[in-house]
This record gives C-alpha cells, sequence and structure tokens, in this order.
C-alpha cells in the first residue's frame, strides 16, 4: 500500500499558502482562464461561456438560485467517487480516510477565517455567506487531495485533471461558483 | 489537595486528584459529546449535502458538518487529555443517542433537526458552560457560538421553505415525527447520573427541568416564530 502521508505531503503547506478568497472579483489571468476549461472539460462539461462576478452580493445571490445545472454537480461527484474508489485501493481504507480527515480538518480551520476576512474587506459581514464559501473551499481541497491520492499529480500545471484545476482557483484568491444555462460562474 | 462538591477543578491534571464519582463523571459527559457529535455529523450533516436545493446550501451544510466534526475533534481531545481511550470516543462501544435513528430523507427534515435537535444541544452546552470542570466550562463556551448558528440555519431555512404551502407541510411533517424522539436527549426523570453531576456542579439542572425549558423554548420557535404548531408535550414526552 502506497504510504497516504508521502502522497499528501505537500498539501498541508499548500492549505496554508493558498491566498484563499484575497482575490476575488478580479479578472482571471489567462492561466486561470485555462484551469476553469480544464476544471469543467475534466467533469464532462465542454462549449460552457464563463462569466466573471465581481461582488459578494452577486456571488450570493448566483448560488442562492435553485434552478443551476445538476450536471455539474452530478459530474463532480461521479468524478469523486470513482477518484476515491482508486485512492481506496492503492492506499487503504482506514489510512486514506484519517489522511483525508486530517486533511479537511487543516482546510476548514483555515479557510473560514480567509472567507470571513475577505468578505468583510468588502463589507459584507454574513456568517452564512462565508460559511458557505469555507465549505466549498475546503471541499474543494479534500477533492484534490482524493485526486492525488489516486495516483493523478494534483500539485504541477496543466495536466488534464479537473479537481487539481479547479484547487489551484481557489489557491490563486478565486472561488468558482457553479453552472447555469451553460455558463460557468466565478468569483 | 481535597476536591469537595462545589469546588472548581482548574486543569487536566487536577481532574487526576478529584474524587472517582467526580472523575468518572465528567468521563461520561466527554464521552457521550463525542460519540453524539461525530455520529450526528455522520448521519444527518454528510449525507444533507445532497439533499440541499442549491449550490449555497450544499456548502453551508458541508461547512456545518465540519463544525460538528470539530466538535467532536476538541472533546475526543479534552477526553485524551483527562485519560479516556480514543477507541471510547466513537461509535461503536458507546451507543449513539436514539435522536439519531430518524431515517434522513429529505432536505425539510434535516432543516428542522438543525432547529430542533441544535436548540437542544444548545441548552446541554449552556448547561456545562457553568460546569465545575473548567476545561469542559471552556469547551463548551467555544463550542457555544457554532451551535447557535446551526440552530440559526435551521430556523432560517424553514423560514424559507414555509414561504410554500408544500413546504409548510413537509416542515410541519417533520417536526410531528421528530419532537417524539427528543425528550430522551434529556435522560429519564429523577436520574442518578444527573444527581451525581448536579452534586458535583457538572451540570446545574435536573433532566427534568431541562426537558421543560426545551419544550417552551421550541414552542416560542416553532410556533411563535414559524406559525406552526408543535406537537403536544404528553404526546412527545
Amino acid at each position: 500500500m502506497t504510504d497516504p502521508v508521502a502522497v499528501l505531503a505537500d498539501f498541508p503547506q499548500r492549505l496554508r499558502m493558498a491566498s484563499w478568497f484575497s482575490f476575488v472579483g478580479t479578472p482571471l489571468s489567462e492561466s486561470e482562464r485555462e484551469d476553469v476549461a480544464e476544471y469543467m472539460q475534466g467533469i464532462g462539461l465542454n462549449d460552457l461561456s464563463l462569466v466573471e462576478l465581481e461582488t459578494w452580493r452577486a456571488a450570493e445571490d448566483r448560488i442562492k438560485q435553485t434552478d443551476w445545472d445538476a450536471s455539474w454537480w452530478k459530474g463532480e461527484e461521479d468524478l469523486r467517487k470513482t477518484l476515491l474508489e482508486q485512492a481506496t485501493a492503492k492506499i487503504g481504507d482506514t489510512a486514506l480516510t484519517r489522511a483525508l480527515t486530517n486533511l479537511s480538518e487543516k482546510a476548514s480551520d483555515i479557510v473560514h477565517g480567509a472567507a470571513a476576512i475577505a468578505a468583510s474587506r468588502n463589507g459584507v459581514a454574513d456568517q452564512g455567506l462565508t460559511r458557505s464559501a469555507a465549505g466549498a473551499a475546503t471541499m474543494a481541497a479534500y477533492q484534490a487531495a482524493v485526486e492525488k491520492a489516486a495516483g493523478i499529480d494534483a500539485s504541477n500545471g496543466n495536466n488534464g485533471h479537473a479537481f487539481a484545476a479547479k484547487f489551484r482557483l481557489f489557491e490563486a484568491g478565486h472561488w468558482p461558483l457553479c453552472v447555469h444555462g451553460g455558463t460557468i460562474y466565478v468569483f | 489537595m481535597t476536591i469537595n462538591p462545589g469546588d472548581s477543578v482548574e486543569t487536566s491534571r487536577e481532574l487526576q486528584d478529584a474524587p472517582d464519582e467526580f472523575r468518572l463523571a465528567v468521563e461520561k459527559i466527554v464521552i457521550s459529546h463525542a460519540v453524539n457529535e461525530l455520529y450526528g455529523a455522520q448521519v444527518f450533516d454528510e449525507p444533507a449535502i445532497a439533499l440541499a436545493p442549491t449550490p449555497y446550501s450544499k456548502w453551508l451544510t458541508c461547512r456545518v458538518a465540519m463544525e460538528e466534526y470539530g466538535h467532536h475533534v476538541r472533546f475526543r481531545e479534552l477526553g485524551e487529555e483527562i485519560g479516556i481511550a480514543p477507541e471510547r470516543m466513537v461509535p461503536g462501544e458507546k451507543k449513539p443517542l436514539s435522536i439519531f435513528e430518524f431515517p434522513l430523507e429529505s432536505w425539510e427534515e434535516f432543516c428542522v433537526i438543525k432547529l430542533l435537535a441544535d436548540l437542544a444541544e444548545i441548552l446541554q452546552v449552556e448547561d456545562l458552560a457553568h460546569c465545575k470542570f473548567l476545561p469542559l466550562r471552556n469547551l463548551s463556551r467555544m463550542t457555544m457560538p457554532e451551535e447557535r448558528f446551526h440552530a440559526q440555519f435551521g430556523k432560517d431555512f424553514c423560514k424559507e421553505l414555509i414561504q410554500t404551502e408544500e413546504g409548510r407541510q413537509a416542515v410541519q411533517d417533520a417536526i410531528n415525527r421528530y419532537l417524539p424522539i427528543l425528550p430522551k436527549f434529556f435522560g429519564r426523570a429523577g436520574s442518578k447520573n444527573n444527581e451525581i453531576y448536579r452534586k458535583w456542579g457538572i451540570k446545574q439542572r435536573t433532566n427534568e427541568d431541562m426537558l421543560a425549558d426545551y419544550i417552551n423554548r421550541a414552542r416560542d420557535l416553532v410556533e411563535g416564530e414559524l406559525g406552526l404548531t408543535l406537537p403536544d408535550v404528553a404526546e412527545a414526552a
């Protein structure tokens, strides 16, 4: 069995050094746009247009809509389950669960404060919204760790892996929101 | 150093010198919280992520699950500090409470669970916030804001759901089915354990007193704020 601690060794450092939510509302760079495309393609969604939202209120309004595209969530869940099976086969259930739990716990501790600070800088003091942002970031960290544990390197460049690309967007201070009507929304 | 009823125990080290009755009573409470926080996150919060209707509510539920899990971690760490074996602080040896046997099938049910079960948890944490074992007092005070947020989460989403007649019926139905399970959360009337907890100042109130207070507060919430009906207390008890 592979040692999960070794496979995921760089994750705690990446969680600490990420610029969580610090660049929301600012235009995406070219490489970040490529990450968005890679993330979408990786979960089976192609030819989407991209809309960048500029304010916390616009982001909140978007993620509170009930008519979002369910194929986006399903695509993520299907991929996560496949990767989790692969990772479990490689690492073993107990060791993998322990490693992922530790990482999620670390991520959870870090991202909530970061989201609250970023929102407050923009005059937003909404506990529900900052907690929701923290939940999204924790989930992204977990998904990227599963992908890496499955044997797919999440740390380097544009190598065609959805959760690595999604995590890079969070690391860069953005928040990929959701898919609605053929459009991916990013904050 | 002799520790008598009413004395404060300031550290986990001091607890080792406390009478067995005090020490074991603290252990029982820490184990119960560690087990139930974990089990609650596993049977309610994690599965509810899939049931949540929007990205906002899915991620918020994910965060709530992490916070409940975090409560388990904090109680487990305190438990380890006072010498409880880790395997006694996960579901298995210690049976989780019967309130977790409710089969979660809908978002409305989850919102009602947050509304009613987290209110019950708030009452327990409020009681421990004056505990004479100060590390447990501090831990409960640290946990309180998150428990309050979770109950608020339940109230906010229930308020949203009852805007439609269909949602109103679904929330009322979940309250009717879930409330009857909750009185057990407060323990039996005339409980020997509770007598020991109060003797040492670990808890402040009887189980009966806590349950009566809970029903009053649940009624204020369900009938006063949501305009729904709380099932008869006699039926629920």
